[in-house]
């Protein structure tokens, strides 16, 4: 089983976008792993990258279960759509990175999981640069 | 290529190593620990002490019983406890117990209370005394409560409550994605760790520091007037560690001389002194030098025409700096610093890098005089694509206002002024 039976793609293959625009994506399980999965989370979410320990918080997130009761078909392209906040805005800094991404997890029978990312900037700030003393 | 998850967490530069799931399964069983243990001995405790210190005072017979003998038993240790051997009357039928004066049975190791309360019995004489109907041969000569056997309880009480919030922590996250606990625990209405978080956050700009704890002061010649970051409490705490070490020195020198005056001379509390005495000299110096520079460096007010600010503004700046001393060079600089905290082992390290440093006052050879103050307004431009202010749990970028000085005959002097920006919104963008 690999990651590419997970399938994720922003709408329109956008990749940046501004403080309060509205992040659509897509999402689906392959046919291979379809029967197997039990549960899909998207979430939408940011976490830190750099010396420091992470930080990370969730701005969006749905879960999807099938049971018998209620089947879903995962094979199924689902669509979601979450209007981005304003803060905190993508950052490429020295010691300390901030990245924005869609996670879409997928959890399979006897406790396997697989995980699809894609990341996405938010805002417009450019790298910065270390001040020499 | 297969290898081993680690099941501690160890931070490599970038990188922090560790299985997820075990450091969560670690917890668990460490909270699991703590919870059965209190459990353990809670009912140890109830069994001991409690519950048969309620029944004696509760459901136990009273009668008239005779005092035979006494003694004083004691256990391997060697703390003691007095028995009192007793004659009475349950239903008409004669017994004969030893009794342990009363419930508890403690054994002590305070030989004189044991002394005191086998005074207060004599053989042949009667007295009242208590048995258990469920067993008659258990008797006690006192009642009451104890504080110990009710205050002893919340210790285990304490390991239930840590223990079981732990264990229902990982009871309620075990097999649950880390994004799944954020979003629940971010939207604490959300309870049934189904439900999906709102879309819009309720916080205009999250995780950007709140502006107004910083606009509490109005300015004289402009709106705001900024708060210093190096706060009056670290002179404080230099004064007070200043005082109790030097304290220590005082009552440990005090030891030394009465000991060389006695003839004693113990050398080795000399030793020990002088280490001592060389950290309170050094922490007086510090002391000394911080209260020379608050009253030869008087003090810096910065004032400002708005805040928070937004990137691509132009804000006016005013700086008023009081002293009596030649300064050398003077600088006002708008910085921008990342901070980041991580945990090494056991200790808890921090790191800064400068990002951004812009200078808006530059002064070389200038005097300050008593009542004519160093006056100064400024022009702050903040970038069009400037980060905004960001504070998390482990990182933040910090903007603030820097007022730096080299001056003649001291040590140079830094007072920084926190300040915050925050993203422009779509609005402002489209303006």
């Amino acid at each position: 089983m690999t990651l590419a039976e997970l399938n994720l793609s922003f709408h329109d293959e956008r990749t940046e976008f501004a403080p309060g625009e509205t992040l659509t994506a897509e999402y689906f399980a392959g046919e291979s792993c379809s029967a197997e999965v039990e549960a899909l989370e998207i979430s939408v979410l940011w976490f830190t990258e750099g010396k420091g320990d992470e930080d990370f918080a969730v701005h969006y997130f749905q879960r999807t279960e099938t049971s018998e009761a209620a089947p879903v078909d995962f094979r199924q392209p689902r669509q979601f759509s979450t209007m981005l906040p304003n803060s905190p805005l993508s950052y490429d800094g020295v010691i300390l990175r901030i990245r924005w991404c869609v996670r879409l997890r997928a959890f399979l029978t006897r406790g396997k999981q697989l995980v699809e990312q894609r990341t996405f900037r938010l805002g417009n700030v450019p790298v910065a640069r270390a001040v020499l003393p | 290529m297969f290898r081993w998850s680690l099941i501690f967490g160890k931070k490599r530069g970038e990188r922090r190593t560790g299985s997820t799931v075990a450091g969560r399964a670690a917890l668990g069983l460490f909270a699991a620990f703590f919870f059965t243990a209190g459990i353990i001995s809670l009912v140890f405790i109830l069994l001991k002490f409690s519950i048969p210190e309620w029944r004696a005072n509760h459901n136990f017979a009273e009668t008239t019983c005779q005092i035979i003998s006494t003694r004083t038993a004691a256990d391997s240790a060697g703390a003691k406890r007095p028995e009192i051997e007793v004659a009475y009357t349950v239903d008409d039928r004669p017994q004969t117990a030893w009794s342990t004066y009363d419930i508890a049975a403690v054994y002590q190791a305070d030989g004189a209370f044991t002394e005191k309360i086998l005074e207060e019995f004599t053989a042949g004489t009667e007295c009242d005394c208590w048995y258990d109907p469920r067993d008659p041969q258990t008797v006690v000569l006192a009642r009451g409560y104890t504080w110990f056997a009710w205050l002893m309880l919340l210790v285990p009480i304490a390991f239930i409550s840590l223990g079981g919030a732990g264990l229902a922590l990982a009871v309620l996250t075990w097999g649950k994605s880390t994004e799944r606990i954020a979003a629940t625990t971010q939207n604490t209405s959300n309870l049934d760790f189904l439900l999906p978080t709102p879309a819009a956050p309720a916080q205009p700009f999250p995780f950007v520091p709140d502006p107004h704890q910083l606009n509490d002061s109005p300015g004289t010649f402009l709106s705001y007037r900024l708060t210093p970051g190096t706060a009056v409490w670290s002179t404080a705490a230099i004064a007070v560690v200043c005082a109790m070490w030097n304290l220590a020195v005082i009552v440990f020198g005090r030891m030394c001389v009465l000991s060389f005056r006695n003839g004693e001379r113990d050398w080795w509390l000399a030793l020990f002194l002088l280490p001592l005495v060389a950290g309170g000299v050094f922490s007086l110096i510090l002391f000394v030098r911080r209260l020379l520079i608050a009253a030869n460096i008087g003090p810096t007010l910065v004032e400002i025409s708005a805040h928070p600010l937004v990137p691509g503004g132009t804000y006016e700046i005013y700086l008023s700096q009081a002293g009596r001393l030649a300064v050398k060079k003077f600088d006002l600089k708008l910085v921008c610093e990342e901070n980041a905290t991580y945990r090494q082992g056991t200790n808890t390290r921090k790191s800064t890098r400068r990002v951004f440093e812009e200078s808006l006052v530059s002064r070389e050879s200038f005097k300050l005089g008593p009542g004519v103050p160093f006056e100064a307004r400024a022009r702050l431009f903040v970038p069009y694509d400037a980060m905004h202010s960001f504070k998390a749990g482990h990182n933040r970028v910090d903007w603030k206002i820097v007022v730096a000085g080299d001056v003649e005959r001291w040590p140079g002097f830094e007072r920084t002024f926190p300040i915050v920006i925050r993203p422009r919104k779509l609005v402002e963008d489209n303006s």
